[in-house]
């Protein structure tokens, strides 16, 4: 693994799991919205997940109010996946 | 450089499954930009699948991370729900600067977002078509 390129959701589970990665190398951005975090980069925990590593090592950043591109924030972009995949709602995509 | 005004040209949640694409990758030749998006099939196989969207004389284009750092500002990204579409922005300073320099007309500004992949793409081009779905073998 080591030397390899990471491209994949795998790629990165498998190098948290052989520890070539360190979950502090992988940075959550979040945002705070209704008093929760949502997560932005959503590969990125799926594959701490996947590689069971504990949330207590998770590293976030807070992202919101941050300009994420352009004109658009951090916040716009949770938005916007929230409102594709979860009718908006908060409760159900930290289900 | 600021842009306004963006409209919609498609929409990638039309076809895009919901964690959106698996990669991309861009072939300039000929005067056309083609960009090949790679996702799962909405079937019962989750086969993998591409739509190709051509640029066609295209004259210049832009690769970004995104998120990161963007050499264009448009403030009516704020307000827009267009953020999963590849949009056609009515102003573009660009555009106004190549007219000024090179008297070329007829270009249009187009813009993207992969949220998977993680980048942003800008491209000059006079027009652009959208392929059919192709299934991968």
């Amino acid at each position: 693994m080591a030397g390899q390129p990471i491209k994949t959701v795998n790629d990165l589970t498998d190098a948290l799991k052989q520890g070539v990665v360190k979950p502090s190398q992988v940075p959550l951005d979040y945002v705070v919205i209704d008093g929760q975090k949502v997560i932005s980069n959503t590969r990125s925990s799926t594959a701490l997940i996947n590689a069971d590593i504990p949330k207590s090592q998770w590293y976030g950043v807070d992202k919101t109010g941050k300009i994420a591109y352009d004109d658009i924030t951090f916040d716009q972009l949770v938005r916007n996946q929230l409102n594709k995949n979860y009718g908006g709602s908060v409760q159900k995509a930290r289900k | 450089m600021q842009l306004s005004n963006p409209i919609e040209v498609f929409n990638l949640d039309d076809f895009l499954p919901s964690d959106g694409e698996d990669k991309f990758g861009m072939l300039y030749a000929d005067g056309v930009l083609s960009l090949d998006i790679f996702y799962e099939a909405d079937d019962s196989e989750s086969r993998p699948a591409r739509r190709r969207i051509r640029f066609l004389r295209a004259k210049y284009f832009f690769k970004t991370p995104f998120p990161g750092y963007s050499f264009f500002s448009c403030p009516d990204h704020r307000n827009t729900p267009l953020l999963n579409s590849l949009v056609e922005y009515g102003h573009s300073d660009m555009l106004d600067m190549e007219h000024k320099t090179s008297g070329a007309t007829g270009y249009k500004h187009y813009r993207l977002f992969l949220h998977s992949a993680g980048v942003a793409i800008h491209v000059i081009a006079q027009s652009c078509e959208i392929s059919n779905e192709e299934l991968i073998a």
